[in-house]
């Protein structure tokens, strides 16, 4: 089951980040859930939809955004299990970024035939 | 190298830290309170004024000169996202009111103002006594 914990943690991983790359500023985020998606939102003001990259390294979701004026946002995530990467989309309007993050069908439990020898 | 970010970040981040030890799950109002962040610049002839209001509808902004004051008044209001728990807001939900005192006596006929990508861009002619003049120089 997914926790706020697997959501927000932290680790030296992110601070490392500040070290190879040019200073960033830290988008404010709202995290949503419910029973099919993990909706991320966040404030990107003056970015527009080709200068937004979403990365995912293991289960570490990293979001970086570029603003004509040299200003970078940079923040990463913990996805807890079970998230559908493949399957999740975003979607820019006025400097308000959402990414909905499907859970898989595989992470929710099935039923296994059992067939007769 | 002293940086100025990655150290305010890295305070930024023992916060968060430790609000999330101590933390219920929902954590708020971690940002700064001086809200939206608002830039001026004076490029000679008029003055550049941008306000970074992502998710902040034309309808819902009221911009103001009165003498050498520019006030920006405006609201932003979150989403209601129905069947949905709530993880982490940090994204202000607020009504908003900067003032900011002009460098220089504008021309409060000739204000354009353009929202885009969440940031209003507010470009202000300098009155004519307030644009730079070229002093030439006569031969002694």
């Amino acid at each position: 089951m997914a926790t706020d914990k697997n959501l927000v943690k932290k680790t030296n991983a992110h601070l490392a980040q500040t070290i190879d790359d040019r200073p960033a500023l830290s988008p404010a985020v709202d995290i949503y859930e419910n029973q099919d998606e993990y909706l991320l939102i966040a404030d990107l003001p003056a970015v527009t939809s080709d200068n937004v990259k979403l990365h995912l390294d293991g289960e570490l979701l990293t979001l970086r955004a570029s603003r004509a004026d040299e200003v970078d946002y940079r923040r990463s995530f913990y996805l807890p299990d079970g998230v559908d990467f493949q399957r999740s989309r975003a979607d820019l309007k006025d400097g308000v970024l959402s990414i909905s993050l499907p859970k898989s069908t595989a992470a929710k439990p099935r039923r296994i035939q059992v067939r007769a020898g | 190298m002293f940086n100025y970010f990655s150290d305010f970040d890295r305070t930024l981040q023992a916060f968060d830290e430790l609000l999330h030890r101590l933390g219920p799950p929902v954590v708020r109002g971690e940002r700064p309170t001086s809200w939206p962040r608002i830039t001026v610049h004076d490029a000679g002839e008029r003055l550049a004024v941008t306000a970074e209001i992502p998710g902040v509808a034309a309808a819902d902004l009221d911009i103001e000169i009165d003498k050498g004051t520019l006030t920006v008044r405006g609201k932003r209001e979150r989403t209601v996202l129905e069947g949905y728990s709530v993880h982490r807001q940090e994204r202000p939900s607020l009504s908003f009111s900067r003032s900011i005192a002009l460098p220089s006596e504008v021309d409060p006929d000739r204000v354009k103002a353009t929202l885009k990508d969440g940031v209003l861009r507010i470009a202000l002619d300098k009155a004519p006594t307030a644009k730079p003049r070229r002093i030439a120089i006569k031969n002694g």
